[in-house]
């Protein structure tokens, strides 16, 4: 037993390690999960719902998290698309600051308009959001409208040239538009940064890490240095609903000739954080290993 | 009471559940065949749906059945609530669906205790629900939205052995907004379901009788009623959907563990509802 806690020392020493690589100035990463304490997704971790979706499916098996995501477009209505969207939800966000996760895509279908290509189907399988900003926009209690989030995101669309099976890295600011934050626009002074590529079956890590000092979020991918997004210095910490989650979008194409299609696969590894987001103690009910060393 | 009293109670019994089924027999349009799962994914034109939030999910076509799963704690922020969350799959044209039957088999279902909530969790693992009309009493949200619905349901406090559930017909009305809270406007017990045992479960609505038609594998309807004038408008959130429901209770020594998970076969609704 206390050789196999002295090799799980090591290896998160080396995962520190390789996360700091990659984040200049950032806190040090550390295990917030890696699905070896319980045989579930924990409750006291993890929350998140999904929305106006056909096949669904977020499970833990073994040591990582199954999802799957798929929607289907319209045949009647012939514009434009329809989203749905699936969050593995932090269950205490105001705590984190800073998310790295490794993912892995495994299998993607899209199927756009045939008729127009201009209406396409859409799959953003990995991602990760983060923030907890507000531009004081006048709202009522609980109304999300003004919030800032930054957000990592894998994105493909049924119009792509590019290789089979690549998604662009992408990472851009939004600001909620609604009370609800059912739509999202890029917010106003940030810019998209694009981050590089990714193709189905690679591993990979994408990461978004919070600096208040400096109004600005960094975003990465894998050891490739951070890119960083500033944000207005007007705005300002406390959002109505903070955000800490990974998740998946999809938009399947609204086609008169034959509804679009958006499904896609991910597989979820280990996940780190700030310290201070971490919830240690151990998850009693499922069996699974002890995690005192946390 | 003598062996004749017991004989003839058993026989009035027998008449009375006889004309019960008698008159809840169907005066409305037949119901035809909406969905067999012949696909290896969920029809989009058929079906929609979200998941509320909670650990676990899946909505996955699997042979020729629906999975639906569902797993989720409950707060631990007292001991007295108990959440409502569910795992839905929804007809995306709730206003043309009137009728419903669809056969379930429970396979897994689980709730832990609270022993400080006197208020036990409680899991429908199997559950159709028609929001058509609404008594015209609030102006936010679904306030005034009468739900029908028939459903099996199992407490975590059951005294029943293992594996039983039951069945049950029920129309809530909605007491705010977001319907998250609700009173039993009319309810019927429709016997006992095990897990592993399919069930076929059915409801329609019977607005010219003011009532709600509720039926169980091959028994009769049983009409469940509701006040005269409370269809005194379409319902505000109309919808129609088979869902898990869970209510898990609030504790906060540890949180509770519900979990179900169902199969779903062939799902009939009233003619004019089938999509080709």
């Amino acid at each position: 037993m206390a050789q196999v806690a002295w090799q799980a020392r090591l290896a998160a020493f080396m995962l520190v390690g390789f996360a700091l690589a990659g984040t200049a100035g950032a806190e040090p990463f550390v295990t917030y999960e890696d699905w070896t304490t319980s045989q579930r997704i924990r409750a006291d971790r993890w929350r998140g719902l999904a929305t106006s979706v056909q096949d669904v499916e977020k499970e833990q098996r073994g040591h990582a998290v199954h999802m799957r995501l798929r929607r289907e477009g319209s045949a009647v209505l012939g514009v434009g698309s329809i989203g749905a969207v699936m969050e593995l939800a932090m269950a205490n966000p105001p705590a984190v600051e800073q998310i790295e996760a490794d993912f892995k895509i495994t299998r993607v279908t899209l199927e756009g308009c045939p008729e127009a290509t201009f209406f396409q189907s859409t799959a953003l399988p990995a991602q990760i959001s983060l923030g907890n900003l507000y531009d004081e926009t006048p709202r009522l209690p609980g109304e999300r409208t003004g919030d800032h989030f930054a957000r990592i995101s894998t994105l493909r669309r049924s119009t792509s040239f590019d290789l089979p099976d690549a998604f662009q890295v992408q990472a851009v600011i939004f600001r909620c538009a609604d009370a609800g934050c059912a739509g999202a626009t890029v917010a106003p002074g940030t810019l998209f940064a694009f981050l590089g590529r990714v193709f189905v079956g690679d591993r990979f890590a994408l990461r978004l890490v919070w600096d208040p000092a400096n109004s600005r979020f960094l975003a990465g991918l894998n050891a490739e240095e951070d890119v960083e997004l500033r944000y207005p210095e007007s705005l300002v910490t406390g959002a109505a609903v903070p955000f800490a989650a990974l998740s998946m979008t999809a938009a399947g194409a609204n086609c008169t000739a034959g509804a679009g299609v958006s499904d896609a696969t991910v597989e979820i590894g280990e996940v780190r954080t700030n310290v201070g987001a971490v919830i240690s103690g151990r998850q009693h009910e499922d069996g699974g290993d002890d995690d005192s060393q946390r | 009471m003598t062996r004749s009293a017991r004989r003839s109670i058993i026989g009035v019994l027998a008449v009375v559940t006889v004309v019960v089924a008698v008159s809840g027999a169907r005066a409305q349009e037949p119901l035809a065949l909406y969905e067999e799962w012949r696909g290896h994914t969920i029809r989009g034109d058929r079906w929609t749906g979200g998941v509320d939030s909670s650990q676990e999910f899946h909505k996955l076509v699997e042979g020729h059945t629906l999975s639906l799963l569902f797993r989720v704690a409950g707060a631990r922020t007292d001991d007295v609530g108990l959440g409502v969350v569910s795992n839905r799959l929804a007809f995306p044209a709730p206003d043309a669906v009137s009728a419903v039957q669809a056969t379930f088999k429970v396979e897994e279902l689980e709730a832990t205790r609270c022993t400080a909530n006197p208020n036990a969790s409680i899991v429908r693992p199997a559950a159709i629900s028609l929001s058509k009309f609404n008594d015209g009493t609030g102006d936010m949200g679904s306030i005034g939205d009468h739900i029908g619905r028939v459903q099996v349901v199992r407490a975590a406090d059951s005294p029943d052995h293992d594996g039983v559930m039951r069945a049950q017909g029920v129309i809530l009305r909605c007491l705010i907004p977001s319907c998250f809270a609700s009173e039993i406007v009319a309810e019927v017990d429709l016997g006992p379901a095990r897990v592993h045992q399919p069930v076929v479960l059915r409801i329609a609505w019977d607005p010219a009788n003011s009532r709600f038609l509720v039926g169980r594998d091959d028994g009769g309807d049983v009409p469940l009623t509701y006040p005269l004038g409370a269809d005194a408008a379409p319902a505000r959130a109309p919808f129609a959907d088979i869902r898990i429901s869970i209510r898990p209770a609030n504790c906060t020594a540890e949180a509770v563990l519900t979990h179900a998970r169902t199969r779903i076969g062939d799902v009939l609704t009233n003619a004019s509802a089938v999509l080709p």
